[in-house]
């Protein structure tokens, strides 16, 4: 897209997050910045998805800007792709989801 | 430049208009010709097309009142052509007798014209063009001054959300929402069902346990009339598109539509089309549809409305997703996706894709956008007005018809 989002940046939005925006398609091994930290990438990571920089263990909320979007559902380690497969929804406000 | 104050048309009640325009209002469906023709023969005016209000149960035809009363008493509408049958046509609500003290008391200068006086359309048509031109000489007069930036109310809407959305043009929104409001202004955002799944987020935020209810209450409202249909919205969100763009959950879909909002307390909620009493953060129950939101905006009383917007689907050489959809309020684009910025360039008056090149902080970028909005809030045009087309527009109207 870009040169600068070329370096494969990721993009910590608050403070508070513990997951960073990967700005383009990575490969398992690459090395991206997030912040402070360098992270080498533990999977093929694409354009707006997740990685965590820090480790979160089962049970911890996942964090982006600034709030809970769900709660780890497998333990992560730095450099993980955070999707679907170790996330899950947690709050009330999905009821409707675990219903079905 | 001077950020706490813009170049504004003062008015003899309420906030300063950020535009002045005389505004042909039909107040019956039967009335939009005459209302069309005066606004093909005179400059300076904005057309309002009328819906129709027969067949619509109560609660629809208050909305269509609101929005009738909202467009005109915005701060950017300096007069007012009310065009009829006669005045005690329609139904009781929007009867000229019944809107015209609520008009009257704007202050503002106010012609009526009826078709059964004048003896027919086009009769009707030759009073309204010379009333129009009246007002409209009238209102050269008006000169702008500095007003305070907290006169200022505008409206959010975001929509063809992408990656970008989320982590750089509502967050970069944001931030210029926090700015607007710590200098005292007004900010209204909507969406009923695009709150579904962080509307706990939002009423955290309430500044009081009546106005958390009253918004949950609307959001629930919303989930009832999916159900209704056989929808649960929350059984469909993400969309499988969501989820490939990097969306993981529900919540983390509607916190980025919701980051627009800033991070100040949300003051109060209203109704469709209905005015905050108040400054701050304000929720509007409203729907999404670009050709309905922002009409809806202007007539709670938003001077400009700020659509933020993804756009990595639009085709090349991007048609924008609505054109001046406002009606007396202008329409000012925003993106934070660096394609969507280069392929919509005639369209989008504040690039926020800065921060995902790594040429702007969220700061310096939520800056900017608050320094533009002040600039088209002092007579810089958005894009849009540079277009005399205007798409049609849509009322949010609750259902159904009879």
């Amino acid at each position: 897209m870009v040169k600068y989002m070329e370096k494969v940046r990721g993009l910590i939005l608050t403070e508070m997050d513990n997951v960073a925006i990967v700005l383009s398609n990575c490969k398992l091994g690459e090395k991206i910045e997030c912040g402070a930290v360098e992270v080498t990438l533990r999977n093929d990571i694409q354009f707006g998805h997740k990685v965590a920089f820090k480790e979160i263990h089962i049970g911890e909320p996942i964090i982006k800007y600034g709030h809970p979007i769900g709660v780890a559902s497998h333990e992560i380690t730095q450099g993980d792709h955070i999707h679907v497969h170790n996330v899950v929804g947690h709050s009330p406000s999905l009821r409707g989801q675990e219903e079905e | 430049m001077n950020m706490s104050e813009f170049l504004g048309y003062p008015r003899s009640v309420g906030k300063a208009g950020i535009r002045n325009t005389v505004l042909i209002l039909p107040i019956t469906r039967f009335a939009n010709q005459v209302a069309w023709q005066i606004s093909q023969l005179v400059t300076g005016v904005t057309v309002w097309q009328n819906p129709g209000e027969l067949g619509r149960h109560q609660g629809d035809r208050e909305r269509l009142r609101r929005v009738m009363i909202g467009l005109a008493s915005n701060p950017n509408t300096y007069g007012i052509v009310i065009c009829g049958v006669r005045a005690d046509f329609g139904y009781p609500e929007n009867k000229l007798n019944a809107l015209l003290p609520i008009l009257e008391a704007t202050g503002k200068p106010i012609e009526i014209v009826m078709i059964e006086n004048e003896g027919g359309v086009h009769q009707a048509t030759a009073r309204g063009v010379d009333m129009a031109r009246e007002l409209v000489f009238q209102a050269s007069q008006v000169r702008t001054c500095p007003v305070p930036t907290s006169e200022l109310t505008i409206g959010l809407k975001c929509g063809h959300s992408d990656a970008t959305s989320g982590m750089a043009g509502n967050p970069v929104l944001g931030r210029a929402v926090d700015l607007l409001i710590g200098q005292g202004g007004t900010v209204i955002f909507s969406e009923t069902t695009e709150v579904i799944g962080a509307e706990h987020i939002l009423s955290d935020r309430a500044t009081s346990s009546d106005v958390s209810k009253r918004f949950l209450e609307m959001v629930h409202h919303t989930e009832e009339q999916a159900r209704a249909v056989g929808q649960d919205i929350r059984s469909i969100n993400p969309i499988p598109s969501n989820i490939a763009a990097g969306i993981t959950t529900l919540e983390e879909k509607s916190l980025g539509a919701v980051v627009k909002t800033g991070t100040t307390p949300l003051n109060g909620v209203v109704e469709y089309a209905g005015i905050p009493a108040g400054n701050g953060l304000w929720f509007m129950d409203g729907w999404m549809s670009s050709y309905s939101l922002p009409m809806s905006l202007a007539a709670a009383g938003a001077q400009l409305v700020i659509y933020q917007f993804g756009g990595q689907d639009l085709p090349e050489g991007a048609p924008m997703p609505a054109i001046n959809t406002g009606v007396v309020s202008p329409l000012f684009f925003t993106t934070g996706n660096p394609n969507t910025a280069k392929n919509a360039r005639h369209g989008v008056d504040y690039n926020a894709s800065g921060v995902l090149l790594g040429t702007a902080t969220l700061e310096q970028a939520g800056k900017e956008l608050y320094e533009r909005i002040v600039a088209v809030s002092s007579g810089d045009l958005v894009r849009g007005e540079t277009l005399s087309f205007k798409d049609p527009l849509e009322i949010y109207f609750d259902g159904p018809v009879f």
